[in-house]
């Protein structure tokens, strides 16, 4: 029986990881590391993975740099106010970000997107659904990714790690549709692999 | 990126006169040329009057990347430094993949005739080249002083404009990160640092005082003057100079990330 697929969006690869605080801003925070909130459920996660031979996915082409800063914004959105220095401050947790994609992507196998999203767009349109944040349909990326992840050919299951409302907002509609199980990254620990 | 001990002596080598230095002296003054250049390595460099020195090169020993040989002259002896084929390699790899990373095809050709004609030169020689540029004679203090205060002015310049620029990618803020930075560097040296300067040569300065201020004033406001208003930004440079001046200093300068006391020199 084929193993299951796991793919990650590029937020929730980024989630994974740690950083730390320069010596010299440690005085404003009560701890040395920013981390994201799902950081040790995605790192459980990953580590099972990795201990049962499965390797992870994720899609290109990617938007990695509009993520890191995303990602960055929202940690440092989280951690408060620095009191000094606050864009250097910005810029190394952006760079540890980057070097982070850069030391684990090896790690991931890619899918491709698929361009040719005009039937998925229909699907959501024709379903459209209030969603908490954001933009109640999909951006264009998403479908791609959708797209890109149903044609990728594979026997087992195929999930896909996500804490974007535009896939978990509609994941009854995406697994009716492209047979693609999406899971909320905070509910990433309750995974069997 | 920072040159590791044996990479920044191989690349020195590799650049000189029949890939060696005559003298121990010449060699400390060849490494503090990098930093001129804004090429961080791991030696530290202190001050006395005759410019940049390294205690640590004194213990310096040979191995299989370059040889140590020593030699007479006037009953005085002296050491020469020779690559090695395992030394040309490291010099070439760290060509390949640091120095590209900061600097194009030009600029390191350029340093590589630097150094070579340098080779060329004395230990004194060198010192006196580089006492002009970085003002670290006691009879060039005014000129030192005058140097901080116009960094400094160009420096509130720059500032004030920071919040023009967007943070659309990594090296945008990395690019307004050295603005900011830049800015309370230069306060600092101008409020705490050079403030009170003794009219002897000041023992305890960290070499890192003289070259930031000179990167500052002959690189890094340049280049932020030219691009601030800039749609894209030169990659390269951003890194090089972000590297240097945040990154490169460590343990060896106060005005440091890795200094937990930071804050007292940042002013507001």
């Amino acid at each position: 029986m084929p193993l299951n697929i796991y793919a990650f969006d590029d937020c929730s690869i980024l989630h994974q990881a740690n950083i730390e605080i320069p010596e010299a801003f440690k005085r404003f925070f009560d701890y040395d590391c920013l981390h994201y909130d799902n950081y040790k459920k995605l790192r459980n996660l990953s580590e099972n993975l990795k201990k049962k031979n499965v390797k992870k996915h994720r899609f290109i082409p990617s938007n990695i740099e509009t993520s890191i800063i995303k990602v960055g914004n929202e940690l440092l959105s989280k951690c408060g106010y620095v009191q000094m220095l606050g864009t250097t401050f910005k810029s190394k947790v952006l760079i540890q970000l980057k070097d982070f994609v850069d030391s684990t992507i090896d790690g991931y196998e890619e899918i491709e997107k698929n361009d040719n999203i005009n039937d998925a767009k229909r699907i959501f349109l024709v379903n459209e659904r209030e969603l908490k944040k954001g933009t109640n349909i999909p951006e264009d990326d998403d479908f791609k990714i959708i797209a890109g992840y149903q044609k990728y050919e594979y026997g087992g299951k195929k999930y896909f790690i996500t804490e974007d409302e535009h896939f978990w907002g509609y994941s009854d509609l995406i697994l009716d549709n492209f047979e693609i199980h999406i899971i909320e990254e905070w509910r990433c620990h309750l995974i069997k692999i | 990126m920072i040159l590791s001990q044996d990479e920044a002596i191989c690349l020195i080598l590799d650049s000189s006169e029949n890939s060696k230095v005559t003298s121990l002296t010449k060699l400390n003054k060849l490494l503090a040329r990098l930093n001129l250049h804004l090429i961080p390595t791991e030696f530290e460099f202190s001050l006395n009057k005759f410019g940049s020195y390294c205690q640590e090169l004194k213990l310096l020993e040979e191995n299989d990347k370059f040889a140590i040989e020593k030699y007479k002259i006037d009953d005085r002896v002296h050491q020469k430094y020779i690559l090695k084929d395992k030394g040309l390699q490291l010099a070439k790899d760290a060509e390949e993949n640091k120095l590209k990373k900061i600097m194009n095809d030009n600029e390191i050709s350029s340093l590589k005739n630097e150094i070579l004609e340098l080779s060329k030169l004395g230990a004194s020689e060198i010192s006196d080249n580089e006492h002009r540029r970085l003002f670290i004679d006691t009879s060039e203090k005014f000129l030192l002083i005058q140097r901080v205060n116009s960094t400094y002015v160009d420096l509130i310049d720059l500032y004030a404009e920071i919040d023009s620029v967007g943070e659309t990618t990594l090296t945008d803020i990395k690019f307004k990160a050295l603005i900011e930075y830049c800015y309370y560097l230069c306060k600092y040296f101008k409020e705490k640092r050079f403030k009170n300067l003794s009219d002897d040569y000041d023992y305890n300065a960290y070499m890192f005082d003289y070259y930031l201020l000179f990167a500052l004033e002959k690189q890094v406001i340049p280049f932020l003057k030219g691009n601030i208003r800039s749609e894209e930004r030169d990659e390269k440079i951003t890194f090089r100079y972000y590297n240097y001046i945040i990154d490169s200093v460590k343990d060896k300068h106060p005005f440091s990330l890795e200094n937990p006391d930071l804050k007292e020199l940042v002013i507001a």
